[in-house]
């Protein structure tokens, strides 16, 4: 198994949580369904609890999206400070990459311009690991900044994201990272 | 019984007469029959990825294309015929549009086959542009039928949605009675006409949505056409994703909205109680209505070029498109059960663990539908798990559910449909597990050969779809069982 990434590991806690939390409430419903008692003793206690539950929920929403804001990927929040960075331009065609670079230091910010000639590609980041860091679409047309700090040295694999065509599994290629002085 | 003379009974009635009976059977029995092979293509295609099958790169594809879009086209058949069933009363709605319907999908179903079987289209069920017409290993004409076979579903889906519209209009005087709202604001309602109950308003809403998703739909189409036509006719790729986004995201998620309408319809038939329209309930389906359409956006957010304010609408309603189905239909489904002495049989059951595919499936989606973690999630097997979890977990279990109750439920749950029972839901669970593991490994979607870890997990789920296909096997013949029982003897229907 390949080890989970910080992203990923938030993901499965927030989940598991959420289905145990889901399923505890369905297996308990289920389980006394049979004693009977009349709707009209039920409802009231019931639209009570629906309105915590409202509540709760538009909180959750609010909390997610505001939270949410504070690491996003686009340009001017990976790049709050406008800081110069490594340019590499990278051009997806049926089926490989195109990188004006495969080698780049690790720690800085890099930023990858990234677009497409024939249809759409998606360029994906892995771990030497194995684990997804990141991503950004590969657009006919269009030129999708991503702003990326690659974390250790070692070698990182560009690997297609978006349906391209029968070859599009193996539209892949090793990225360098290097131990900057 | 016992008591009555003995006599010879009647010959089954043989003569196929156009009722509403009749035509929802004939567009049950079609979908099942078709979801079924199209449930062995899924497991053919997990034991590819799992290397024990090797099927051509193109031929998988294909496979592929032809799953999505014929799982998409007959779980919206099934739903909708189960929806038009509940309401077909209230509106008088009339048996002959819905075949109109029906026979438009199956023109479209028909031309996706031979699309994808024999002309080897393989663009995938979103026919992103330009991929249809760039490289292509299939030749010009499969991707012209397989255009023109999603437009005939789109067209007899809309046909299906300006029908309700107009049946609700007529009954009601207008959809915003048809949505209940005078329920919410009771200078809206006429003197002496009661209030849309609960199945009507989720119709209402599906129309509305229906009706402007399939234009959209009706748009990238042509513009496709054009293209295929004259291939200097421009398409903007970026304006292309968001109509077929747009598109996509209202049909698949429309699925869930029909199914929404049975539950309203059926569940209270087992549990002994009644679901009654009010306030709370017409607004909730006001919210949905409004996020179902804003909310396809999260399928960009990977497109860093689209204008942020779409961004932030997309993950802002994604985000509220939980709050009505989670506080006024699933949490009133659940309250309804609750300890309300109700009635197991197969379809009070596959209702019950419909509505659990459907809140994991809506919870999964919510956290996809986070930017920060769509950063990591965006296209993986985690996008796949979420989506099969509300429609195989939930919206197709909805189908299944009203054709047992259609199919009669008078006698007792037989040992048969108990184990199908087992077997169906254990198996989906687990099919479901390995999509969201691999998901959360990093392992994308559409591939046809994956990295590390996905070909073990392809195998635990090549085998989750034996268990799954075995009990969906017994628990659809004993509905058919029960359904031919119920035709030789009507009386006893439900
Ligand atoms: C027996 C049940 C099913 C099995 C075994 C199954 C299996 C699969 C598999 C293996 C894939 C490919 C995943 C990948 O991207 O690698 C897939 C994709 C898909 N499935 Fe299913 N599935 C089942 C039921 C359903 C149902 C009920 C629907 C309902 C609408 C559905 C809709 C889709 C869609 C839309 C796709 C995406 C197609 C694309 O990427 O173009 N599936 N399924
Ligand atoms: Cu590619
Ligand atoms: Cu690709």
């Amino acid at each position: 198994m390949v080890p989970l990434g910080a992203r990923q590991d938030l993901v499965l806690v927030l989940f598991a949580t959420m289905v145990t939390a889901i399923g505890a409430v369905f297996v308990w419903v289920a389980l006394t369904a049979r004693g009977r008692l009349e709707y009209q003793a039920v409802r009231p206690h019931g639209y009570f609890l629906r309105s915590w539950w409202f509540g709760v929920l538009l909180a959750l929403c609010a909390f997610g999206f505001v939270v949410s804001l504070a690491s996003l990927p686009y340009p001017a929040e990976a790049n709050p400070t406008r800081a110069p960075a490594l340019q590499v331009r990278v051009k997806g065609v049926q089926w490989a990459w195109l990188l004006s670079t495969d080698r780049v230091p690790a720690g800085r910010l890099i930023e990858f311009e990234v677009t497409a000639t024939d249809v759409n590609h998606g360029f994906g980041i892995y771990s030497p690991h194995g684990v997804l860091l990141g991503q950004v679409q590969a657009m006919p047309g269009y030129v999708n900044h991503l702003f990326f700090r690659f974390p250790h040295p070692g070698v990182y694999l560009i690997r297609c994201m978006e349906y391209c065509g029968a070859e599009h599994p193996y539209m892949l290629m090793p990225l360098t990272v290097y131990q900057a002085s | 019984m016992a008591t009555q003379p003995v006599t010879v009974p009647a010959p089954v009635r043989r003569s196929w007469a156009l009722t509403p009976r009749s035509v929802v059977s004939i567009c049950l029995s079609t979908s099942f029959v078709l979801i079924y092979v199209l449930g062995m293509v899924g497991g053919i295609m997990r034991a590819n990825q799992a290397a024990v099958v090797h099927l051509p790169l193109d031929t998988f594809y294909s496979l592929l294309t032809l799953h999505g879009t014929g799982m998409i086209a007959l779980v919206t058949l099934a739903m909708a015929a189960g929806l038009w069933y509940a309401v077909h009363d209230i509106l008088d709605l009339r048996p002959r549009v819905l075949m109109v319907g029906f026979a438009l999908f199956c023109l479209g179903i028909v031309l996706v086959l031979v699309a994808t079987l024999v002309g080897g289209f393989a663009a995938g069920w979103t026919f992103l542009y330009p991929l249809p017409f760039v490289n292509t290993t299939w030749p010009a004409w499969a991707t012209l039928a397989f255009l023109l076979g999603v437009l005939a579903v789109g067209l007899g889906f809309s046909i299906y949605c300006m029908d309700i519209l107009t049946a609700v209009v007529g009954r009601y005087g207008g959809l915003l009675r048809g949505l209940g709202l005078d329920a919410l604001i009771p200078a809206l309602g006429r003197p002496g006409q009661e209030v849309a109950p609960p199945p009507v308003i989720a119709a209402t809403m599906v129309g509305i949505d229906g009706a402007i998703g399939t234009l959209a739909g009706a748009v990238i189409l042509i513009a496709l056409l054009a293209h295929y036509v004259n291939p200097a006719f421009p398409i903007d790729a970026l304006w292309a994703k968001n109509v077929t986004y747009f598109f996509g995201h209202i049909i698949a998620n429309l699925d869930i909205y029909l199914a929404a309408g049975t539950i309203y319809a059926y569940l209270p038939t087992y549990a002994g109680r009644e679901w009654k329209t009010n306030g709370v309930l017409a607004l909730s389906w006001v919210g949905s209505l409004v996020f179902v359409l804003t909310a396809y956006g999260h399928h960009l957010y990977m497109d860093f070029v689209q204008p942020p304010a779409l961004q932030f609408l997309g993950e802002s309603t994604s985000y509220l498109a939980s709050v009505p189905p989670a506080v006024v239909t699933i949490f009133g489904a659940v309250l309804l059960v609750y300890r309300s002495g109700i009635r197991w049989h197969v379809g009070s059951v596959l209702l019950y663990a419909g509505l659990v595919g459907w809140a994991v499936g809506g919870t999964a989606a919510e956290l996809d539908a986070s930017i920060p973690f769509n950063f990591v999630l965006h296209n993986t097997l985690w996008v796949v798990a979420h989506f099969h979890t509300y429609l195989l977990g939930g919206a197709f279990l909805f189908a299944i559910a009203f054709a047992s109750h259609f199919a009669g439920e008078r006698e007792a749950m037989s040992g048969w449909a108990r184990a199908g029972l087992w077997l169906l839901l254990g198996g989906i669970t687990l099919f479901l597990a390995s999509f969201y593991v691999s998901g959360l490994e990093g392992v994308p979607r559409r591939e046809a050969i994956q990295p590390a870890p996905g070909p073990v997990l392809s195998l635990y789920a090549t085998a989750a779809v034996a268990v799954l296909l075995a009990g969906l096997t017994l628990v659809l013949l004993d509905v058919w069982h029960r359904a031919r029982r119920s035709r030789a003897f009507p009386e006893e229907a439900a």
